[in-house]
């Protein structure tokens, strides 16, 4: 069911296709979706997952790779502490944030592309250069097989947009290379990497 | 106001005292760069490590020059790192504050050896007889005892080294709070009396109150003034224990007072022992553990981590600050990097380019949103 997603993620189309002939609707959305590291719950914890490797490996086969590899952030969720909920630290207005996105998306429009996503392959060297010490880093995390070559182009479209979020234009550089590639990295948990 | 001196503590009491400043990123803003520059770089928007200009709109409606006066209203100096009055212990320090508010005489701690006392705030009448004890014997052997004025072990600390009299050496205070903002309220009276005997120090800017996470953070402070951390009561995840992990990364030994196996607030103290911190009973323990120290033979102090790991000296550059506070940060076992988010107050930009590098230099390793002392 989940795997169905795959095409109108890739092509943002849905396409329905009988004996008659086959039908094409628009399907461009942005996916959000939630899950639990682990059937317990609680392998977010150093220690306190309670699930056999076994169950947790099956629990993680239940989304294909494919799929995950599709999924640009993974942000995991941590358990807030108690003084955290007797005392919650102020977080961000929404407004300011607000702003901060449409100004991100003014940028990205200034790029000829709704939004960073879309842009091409062959625009990425253009739109999102990236500087030597990014370079290398990235061709590090290929080498050692951390970052796949779709992974590599979804990284840098990531690096781009939070470099728009902080005003910053032009080449990568380390930083929002790093912070995207730790961004999509969360995947990982679920990918069943032992966290040791 | 002359000089350029006067106006560097001039400007860097204006940087600290913008909104959403923290220590580190005042040490950022300052880092091989005069106060004066710094100032002027941030209001015009045009600093280095403030691209986002958040501190340029608030630098604008500041005068330095009103910032200072408050300060000499309040009878507060301001220090700066290679300038009079600055504590020599922490030059050089990883986490040395970039700017640090004094009140009273900080060259009491010069010429003289200092021990922090640290310990617990819901103290036992054991913990806080102990530490009055060792706090009074102590000063009156010429030892500077530092503390943080809170409740309980710091307080009763603090008073026993003000009990010692004419001719004993004069406590000096690491506080979380603005120098003008006494806490706990009951220690009023304490605080004044150490301020006008030897020093009261905070990094924290006038106004600053009483928040959580600003007392771990003066603990490394603490650690960093004195030869010797003396842990009087601690509860098992007690804030003291910052104050002995904080010791034990920058190789000053760790001593402990024994407790009752009864007794909730000497368990981690208790602990300690176990893992081999020096055990005290009285002040000529600690003097023996000072002088072993003054001589150059420091004693190896395996000390246990916030997560109950021994800690092994050895760490990034001191002169990469965000590394060190990010190293500082995290512990020897895993440690999500949400956690050290919150523990550093980096950008996810800057903390993840700085993680990258340790793991680099084999400091860190990395797991799967995780990262643990390698």
């Amino acid at each position: 069911m989940l795997d169905a997603l795959r095409q109108p993620l890739e092509e943002g189309i849905v396409r329905v296709s009988r004996s008659r002939g086959s039908i094409t609707y628009p399907a461009r959305f942005l996916l959000v979706a939630a899950m639990n590291p682990c059937p317990c719950g609680d392998a977010g914890v150093p220690g306190s997952c309670r699930c056999a490797p076994a169950a947790r490996a099956r629990y993680a086969r239940r989304l294909s790779g494919p799929l995950l590899d599709r999924f640009d952030l993974a942000v995991r969720v941590e358990r807030p502490a108690a003084s955290e909920l007797v005392a919650p630290r102020p977080g961000e207005a929404s407004a300011t944030v607000a702003a901060r996105v449409r100004d991100a998306r003014r940028r990205a429009e200034a790029r000829h592309v709704p939004v960073n996503a879309a842009l091409a392959v062959g625009d990425l060297d253009r739109l999102a250069p990236v500087d030597g010490a990014a370079r290398s880093l990235l061709e590090r995390h290929l080498r050692t097989g951390r970052l796949s070559a779709r992974g590599l182009h979804r990284v840098r479209r990531l690096a781009r947009t939070l470099a728009d979020l902080d005003g910053a234009d032009g080449t990568l550089s380390v930083p929002h290379v790093t912070e995207a590639l730790f961004l999509r990295g969360g995947r990982s948990l679920l990918l069943g990497e032992e966290v040791r | 106001m002359s000089g350029p001196d006067a106006r560097d503590r001039a400007c860097a009491a204006a940087l600290l005292g913008l909104a959403g400043m923290t220590p580190l990123r005042l040490a950022r803003l300052l880092d091989g760069m005069g106060p004066t520059v710094a100032w002027a770089a941030v209001r015009a928007g045009t600093h280095p490590s403030d691209p986002a200009r958040r501190f340029a709109a608030p630098a604008r409606s500041v005068d330095p020059d009103v910032v200072d006066r408050r300060y000499r209203d309040a009878g507060v100096r301001i220090l700066l790192p290679g300038r009079p009055g600055y504590p020599a212990a922490l030059v050089g320090d990883p986490g040395a504050p970039a700017v640090l508010c004094a009140s009273g005489d900080t060259g009491v701690l010069e010429a003289r050896p200092a021990v922090a006392l640290v310990g617990t705030r819901s103290a036992t009448p054991y913990g806080a007889k102990v530490a009055a004890e060792l706090g009074r014997r102590l000063a009156a052997a010429e030892v500077v005892v530092v503390s943080g004025l809170a409740r309980g072990i710091d307080g009763a600390a603090h008073s026993g080294a003000l009990a010692a009299g004419p001719g004993a050496a004069p406590p000096v205070a690491v506080v979380g709070t603005g120098l003008d903002v006494p806490y706990p309220r009951e220690n009023r009276l304490l605080w004044a009396r150490v301020a006008s005997a030897g020093a009261v120090l905070s990094e924290a800017a006038l106004g600053t109150r009483a928040r959580p996470m600003v007392f771990p953070a003066r603990n490394r402070i603490i650690a960093a003034l004195a030869d010797v951390v003396v842990v009087v009561e601690s509860h098992r995840s007690g804030g003291s224990l910052y104050t002995a992990e904080a010791a034990a990364r920058r190789s000053i030994p760790v001593c402990a007072v024994p407790g009752s196996v009864y007794s909730a607030a000497s368990a981690g103290s208790n602990e300690l022992l176990v893992e081999g911190c020096i055990p005290v009973r009285d002040a000529d323990d600690v003097l023996a553990a000072v002088a072993l120290v003054r001589q150059g033979r420091g004693m190896a102090s395996p000390v246990p981590s916030r997560a109950g790991r021994r800690v092994a000296p050895g760490g990034p550059d001191p002169a990469d600050r965000v590394q060190c506070s990010v190293w500082e940060a995290v512990d020897d076992t895993p440690t999500p990097v949400e956690t050290v988010l919150l523990r550093t107050d980096l950008s996810l930009a800057a903390l993840t380019a700085a993680g990258e590098a340790l793991v680099e230099q084999g400091l860190l390793t990395a797991g799967a949103g995780w990262w643990s002392r390698a």
